[in-house]
């Protein structure tokens, strides 16, 4: 089931309202209940045979989690680790990666037979907070969850379980059990997932429509190739953006409090600076759970930046089964690892050049990311390398066709709502005050008006991380 | 205070709109068909244990439930306003908006040539069967080729929209030659309006179709054709026996459809009467119907489309005029056809029409073998030929 689909916003979210708002407060287990059996409908909505996958995996952790914790001695803690993350790496690697593996073999050695595995949505995101679930317990930095509910409503719980944030269970846990559900967060979450909403089909869906025409395209000229190319990083933007932001609102509303997963990447000033604030919840799983315990940057330079390699090329390889997504983690690695040692204080210096050279770098990635293949990606990036500039129609009808939202585009990736924000909270008029409280939600139905009636006349409705 | 008040009020307006909604979509029977659309509403979904495992029945359901929203035409409209009239947007629903003439977008992405070359030549080839056939028993056959609007306005599209220079450049000189080589008469309308000084009823401002005046100036060129060989004349005066009649209702063409109606120009559909008229019998696909080529509407200000003309798309239909004097005549073609038969009946004792979209009861050949049809014409718009969606079984 989408967020951004008639059956959630008319049937789905409202009958969940209804019924867990009927539950007293104080019954918290049997809301939590209704939590996790609408999170199971919600996932199973798109093929119910998944949520076996899905039910093993929250078997697994909480196994995992018991007997982790029931151990003293370290050995044995650590086994039950080791066959824990074994056991959801394998399902991760079989249902995600066993094609890609089989493939591979069989170019090598000819005969294999190739795997063709349907892919089970969300599968890269409840394996990851199954993961940093027991890891964490291992630490002893989260307290075993004995109740198979609640790790079950943790792993499937519908705001973030098939795009993300990947929320951590040290985030969550304490809510499970005691959170406050009030009127004004009730509110401010339902503002926040209008705002993502309106995002999504606005936007994401808007740039999708100019990039998957020019990624399409048979006579890939100079400038169609950029207007696809920037069309991409504003569509993987505010795809993903939207649905962290409906995510959000719908833990808000529920009581829960996600982290944010997006900090306006593409003001950033460096690579190491958009890594910071692209898809968070993720890059910092990768900080806490593969580069840390690998040394980090606490060891030699030759170390520092194997490290650096192996989690970014796990990063890419995180997000698609394919060269081209290990490419893109490589990529963003080379350029990390540049900054880090080369020219990195030179880009705090000259923060405005460090912006264009981040753009660039963020804007080549993405077309490695959304190429079919690595050949395609350098085919495209060739394309858009080639001279002369030409004036080609396809791409100034995707520029004047889209006029509105090329300017939203730059807009909205700038923190032009937080600034304003920020401005009238100082401010002691009756005015401010008023726009702080009534605007901002006549501005969010506003916004949600115009993307229900995208939804209502649109039928081009895909979401990126839906892949992983 | 504020805020707990404006919370109130935000939470019960969604509240009503959901309810609303989710009500409208359950209890409202908001009809099967999408007129604008010119589809099938989708319906709701019967569950089954397959259909819930694989998650067809959850995609069936949205389907559904996106399909019967409330006011779903209001709202179709409404975003289409905003697109033309606010917001400008040269395309619209796939149609290109100009000041005076509405066109269809054509994609950027062309068939590939050599794929447009082989559907060409499966196309010509059916042409060559049809051919045959009618030649065996020593029948005539005209090919007739009219201007899609594409082709016919080119002029009109802003010059950075594509053109389908892949019907100019490939598809219109090859088939033409290859009509020459075949030994089929071939009767090319472009070429004829372009003589004619490309005159506005060949195509239409709002619709992908021909005028009526354009149906009766193909139709007239197709008996001067037939006539100028051996056999039975068709019948057809010349234009002051006929009444041509400027319907008062809007006219709802193809492309205005597209955007909801929200253009309409000053074309109105024509209806064209001989001034002494034939009567007839019509059968549709086998069965006697109203003797009638004209579907009126109610009143004159509801909206009329093409299907006008004939009353739409049928299968097989039989007009009987019992003048054995004349020729049988066989059109067959798609929509194209619809706007001649209207006047073609007139000019022969039975007329025999096909809509290769949708007749299933034998192929055209069979048809042509079991009725021998003095006349065999075929009508096809230039953009149609090398795409073979709608070359049925020939």
């Amino acid at each position: 089931m989408l967020f951004s689909s008639t059956t959630f916003l008319a049937f789905f979210l409202p009958l969940l309202i209804l019924i867990y708002f009927a539950v007293p407060r104080k019954l918290r287990s049997v809301r939590n209940f209704v939590l996790l059996a609408f999170s199971l409908v919600f996932y199973g909505w798109g093929g119910a045979k998944y949520l076996l996958l899905m039910l093993a995996s929250i078997a697994i952790n909480y196994f995992g989690g018991v007997l982790v914790g029931a151990f003293k001695s370290t050995k044995a803690r650590k086994l039950c680790l080791f066959i824990t993350v074994v056991l959801n790496l394998g399902l991760l690697v079989w249902f995600k990666y066993a094609g890609f593996f089989t493939e591979i073999l069989n170019s090598l050695f000819g005969g294999f037979p190739v795997l063709k595995i349907a892919l089970p949505i969300g599968i890269s995101f409840f394996t990851f907070q199954g993961l940093s679930y027991v890891v964490d317990v291992y630490r002893n930095e989260a307290k075993v969850q004995k109740n198979p509910l609640y790790l079950a409503l943790y792993i499937s719980l519908f705001p973030q379980l098939v795009a993300g944030p990947i929320v951590r269970y040290t985030t969550v846990d304490e809510e499970i059990y005691t959170r406050r559900e009030s009127l004004s967060e009730f509110s401010d979450g339902v503002v926040r997932f209008m705002f993502g909403f309106g995002k999504k089909m606005i936007l994401a869906n808007s740039a999708a429509e100019i990039a998957d025409a020019a990624f399409a395209s048979q006579n890939l000229s100079m400038s169609l190739s950029w207007v696809g190319a920037l069309a991409y990083t504003a569509q993987i933007y505010f795809d993903f953006s939207a649905y962290s932001d409906m995510a959000i609102g719908l833990g808000k509303m529920f009581g829960f409090h996600f982290l944010e997963n997006f900090n306006y990447p593409y003001i950033a000033k460096s690579v190491t600076d958009f890594w910071r604030r692209w898809h968070i919840s993720l890059s910092t799983w990768f900080r806490d759970y593969v580069y840390i315990p690998l040394g980090g940057n606490r060891c030699s330079r030759s170390r520092h930046i194997l490290n650096l390699l192996v989690v970014w090329g796990l990063t890419g390889f995180w997000h698609g089964a394919s060269w081209n997504f290990i490419a893109w983690g490589l990529w963003f690695a080379l350029f990390l690892i540049m900054e880090k040692y080369l020219f990195g204080s030179f880009l705090d210096k000259h923060k405005v050049l460090g912006h264009i050279y981040t753009m660039l770098v963020v804007v080549f990635g993405w077309v490695l990311f959304r190429a079919e293949t690595l050949s395609l990606a350098l085919e495209y990036a060739k394309a858009m390398l080639s001279m002369p500039f030409d004036t080609n129609g396809q791409a100034l009808y995707y520029i004047i066709q889209y006029w509105p939202e090329w300017i939203l585009f730059i807009l909205c990736s700038m923190p032009v709502c937080r600034v304003l924000k920020d401005k009238l909270s100082k401010s002691d008029s009756f005015f401010a005050k008023f726009l702080l409280v009534w605007g901002v939600k006549a501005f969010a139905l506003t916004v949600f008006a115009l993307g229900y009636v995208k939804l209502v006349t649109g039928s081009f409705n895909p979401f990126i991380y839906f892949r992983f | 205070m504020q805020k707990k008040i404006s919370d109130i009020l935000l939470i019960i307006l969604l509240a009503v709109l959901t309810l609303y909604i989710s009500a409208s979509i359950v209890l409202v029977d908001s009809g099967d068909i999408s007129f604008y659309e010119n589809r099938d509403l989708s319906k709701m979904p019967a569950v089954s244990k397959e259909s819930v495992l694989d998650g067809s029945f959850g995609n069936a359901f949205e389907s559904w439930a996106s399909d019967h929203t409330p006011k779903r035409d209001a709202v179709l409209k409404l975003k289409a306003a905003i697109d033309m009239f606010v917001l400008k947007r040269p395309v619209v629903n796939d149609i290109v908006v100009t000041d005076d003439i509405l066109l269809p977008y054509n994609s950027f992405n062309s068939m590939a040539t050599d794929e447009q070359q082989r559907r060409l030549g499966v196309f010509i080839e059916e042409v060559e069967k049809v051919q045959k056939s009618v030649s065996e028993y020593g029948g005539k056959f005209v090919f007739v080729t009219v201007p899609s609007q594409t082709v016919y306005y080119s002029s009109s599209y802003p010059a950075y929209l594509a053109l389908r220079s892949d019907v100019t450049d490939v598809v219109i000189p090859r088939f033409k030659a290859e009509m020459q080589r075949i030994g089929v008469t071939h009767l090319d309308m472009l070429e004829k309006s372009k003589d004619a000084g490309n005159p506005d009823y060949m195509s239409s401002k709002t619709d992908h179709h021909y005028s009526m005046h354009g149906a009766v100036y193909t139709w007239r060129s197709v008996v001067d054709v037939v006539n100028e060989s051996k056999g039975k004349s068709l019948y057809f005066p010349d234009d002051s026996a006929i009444d041509y009649t400027e319907l008062k209702n809007p006219y709802l063409g193809s492309r205005n459809r597209k955007i909801m109606g929200l253009k309409y120009n000053d074309e109105r559909l024509v209806r064209a009467e001989l001034k002494e008229p034939v009567p007839f019998e019509r059968y549709n696909n086998g069965s006697l119907g109203a003797p009638l080529v004209y579907a009126e509407p109610e009143d004159d200000t509801s909206p009329v489309a093409y299907t006008y003309y004939m009353g739409g798309d049928f299968g097989n239909t039989v007009i009987k005029t019992h003048r054995e004097e004349l020729p049988d005549v066989l059109i067959y073609g798609a929509s194209f056809t619809n706007a001649i038969e209207s006047i073609a009946y007139s000019s022969c004792d039975e007329m025999h029409s096909i809509d290769l979209r949708s007749y299933n009861e034998s192929t055209l050949s069979e048809y042509i073998k079991e009725h021998k049809p003095d006349v065999v014409v075929a009508v096809f718009d230039w953009s149609n030929l090398a795409t073979l969606d709608e070359s049925g079984k020939f």
